[in-house]
């Protein structure tokens, strides 16, 4: 029981980043049809974002550093959207697709240029460094401080997607971008936005993991996050945040109980799931059949 | 272009291409302020390729639009639609995944330098639409689909209306109720339509002149009673004939 608790916390904490990465790169492919692979390199910039701008132990300088991390890579995932997707929008998702993978690596190469290739650490803000005994089990505090931050950032991002009018011009937009244009819209300014959201989300996701992880180029292709991200869109449902949401976090419960129970299938567990949505339910939990018809056309 | 000052549609010379396929030959139609207009056609007639190319969707065109005195030609999209044409396509094309009101509210943005209606106030104006605001877009029968994307495409106080097949499917009972609906609207909003239909009964109760198209081309143009009372003309150019 008491272990049960460790597990499960500790697998929510591990599918937190990979939902925050998730929601970034499933508005992304719902509002522009494209899977933006540039969002490993997103990803790990927020990272090494923190490990230059981190001063000193205290939370406040952390945060700091996460909302840098988050702003700092929303500007690069902004001038991507203009430069590089916005252009290519007119020629189809097959080269936008081949457009984000040149600009995952044009990033990569950029950040070895900035960063260097060694491995960096950054320490746990002091106050988060330590456990909480839970009835009797040990559970992190930062792994608990992860929690938090995905339900704050679920949250927001529902009341983003659901109360606001651009809310609904992102879901207008995923759903039929020709009719929003009919209606006036902007879709290509709504794009430009969800991109910069997307980027945001991906700069905090990395700078949330800065502390847990080493940090390398290796990253921004990892099999703990990046890879379970794009599971996690296609079993949630390409487009769907809360899909994203349930699948991520369910995906890091899965790993977290197979590493205890059946250590030989952790890491592998992901691409069960897979198969077997892409076998069974190929629009995902929360995807729409409609979707897949509407894009054929 | 040489039109009245209360011309709100003038197209001359309008050609249209799917690819290198030309949908559209030299298509002149005028609409004028407060006129309900009808755009008669068969099957593949090119009645919704006019609407296309009013929209700069899908097809090039070439010749050209106007909407009271500004080119169109050439125009996005959404530019068009925000210097105020309201398109109501074919196949409704709500959106499936907002409720009613969302559906509405998303339509104010199109205003450009018009004021939206409210939404409320567009409920109280089209009170059919009063049960189905909370609904979501995928819970809406056919008729209640068309009269919310008919009212989707008024927030934006449009000076013209392009409506496509309103009765394409829908109950005799439902298309009483359309009419009656469509019949208000250019007082109502100070709007102008043009109406695209195979129905001629349908046209005939609306509109005061009618275009028929033929592949492409405008075929026969004049006052509905005329071409409503020529039995001869509605054969040539109609599938359904409803004078003896
Ligand atoms: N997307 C398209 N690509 C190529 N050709 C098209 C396309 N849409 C329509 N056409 C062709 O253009 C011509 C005019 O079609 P259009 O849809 O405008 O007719 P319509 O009068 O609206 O007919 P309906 O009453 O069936 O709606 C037809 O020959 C049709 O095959
Ligand atoms: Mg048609």
């Amino acid at each position: 029981m008491n272990d049960l608790i460790a597990v499960l916390v500790a697998g929510v904490a591990q599918g937190v980043p990979v939902f925050v990465v998730a929601s970034g790169l499933t508005l992304i492919y719902g509002v522009l049809h494209v899977l933006n692979f540039a969002h490993g390199s997103f990803f790990l910039i927020g990272a090494l974002i923190v490990t230059t701008t981190l001063q000193g132990p205290s939370l406040g300088a952390f945060l700091g550093s996460i909302l840098l991390a988050g702003v700092g890579v929303m500007a690069i995932g902004v001038l991507s959207e203009v430069l590089v997707f916005r252009p290519l929008y007119k020629a189809g998702s097959t080269v936008s697709f081949l457009g984000a993978f040149a600009l995952f690596l044009a990033l990569l190469g950029l950040a070895t240029l900035v960063w260097g290739t060694n491995p960096r650490t950054v320490a746990y803000p002091s106050a988060l460094d330590g456990s909480f005994s839970i009835g009797g089990a040990r559970v992190g505090q930062y792994d608990l401080a992860l929690v938090a931050v995905g339900v704050v950032i679920a949250a927001g991002l529902w009341l983003l997607l659901t109360k606001t009018s651009l809310g609904t011009r992102v879901r207008a937009v995923s759903h039929d971008r020709t009719m929003a244009l009919a209606l006036g819209i902007r879709a290509g300014q709504v794009s430009t936005i969800v991109f910069g959201i997307g980027a945001f989300l991906a700069g905090v996701a990395g700078a949330l993991i800065a502390p847990v992880s080493s940090i390398d180029e290796g990253l921004a292709l990892s099999s703990d996050y990046m890879l379970p991200a794009f599971i996690a869109i296609i079993v949630g449902g390409l487009g769907s945040v809360p899909g994203a949401l349930i699948a991520a976090i369910a995906l890091g419960i899965l790993e977290s109980l197979s590493f205890r129970i059946a250590p030989s299938l952790s890491g592998f567990s992901y691409y069960l799931v897979v198969a077997a949505f892409l076998m069974f339910r190929p629009q995902g939990l929360l995807g729409s059949a409609a979707r897949s018809t509407a894009m054929a056309r | 272009m040489n039109t009245t000052h209360d011309t709100v549609l003038a197209t001359r010379e309008l050609n249209a291409w799917y690819g290198s396929a030309q949908a559209l030959f030299g298509v002149d139609l005028e609409v004028r302020a407060g006129e309900v207009i009808g755009l008669l056609g068969r099957n593949g007639a090119g009645k919704s390729t006019t609407f296309n190319a009013i929209m700069n969707l899908q097809v090039r065109t070439s010749g050209e639009i106007e909407l009271t005195g500004r080119t169109l030609a050439k125009r996005s999209v959404d530019a068009i639609a925000r210097l105020g044409v309201g398109w109501v396509p074919e196949d409704r094309r709500i959106f499936t995944n907002l409720t009613v009101r969302e559906n509405l509210e998303l339509a104010r943005f199109a205003c450009g330098d018009r004021d939206a209606v409210a939404v409320d106030d567009l409920v109280d104006s089209l009170p059919l639409l009063d049960k189905l605001i909370g609904r979501r877009g995928n819970q809406l029968s056919g008729g209640e689909q068309q009269l919310v994307a008919i009212a989707r495409a008024l927030i934006s106080r449009p000076r013209l209306l392009l409506l496509d097949e309103p009765t394409e499917g829908l109950a005799p009972l439902i298309v009483e109720g359309i009419a009656t609906a469509i019949q208000q609207l250019p007082e109502m909003f100070d709007v102008s339509i043009l109406l695209a239909e195979q129905n001629l009964p349908f046209v005939t109760a609306l509109t005061s002149r009618v275009y028929v198209l033929e592949t492409g081309r405008v075929v026969h143009t004049g006052p509905t009673d005329v071409f409503a009372g020529d039995a001869e003309l509605q054969d040539r150019y109609l599938s359904i004939s409803i004078a003896s």
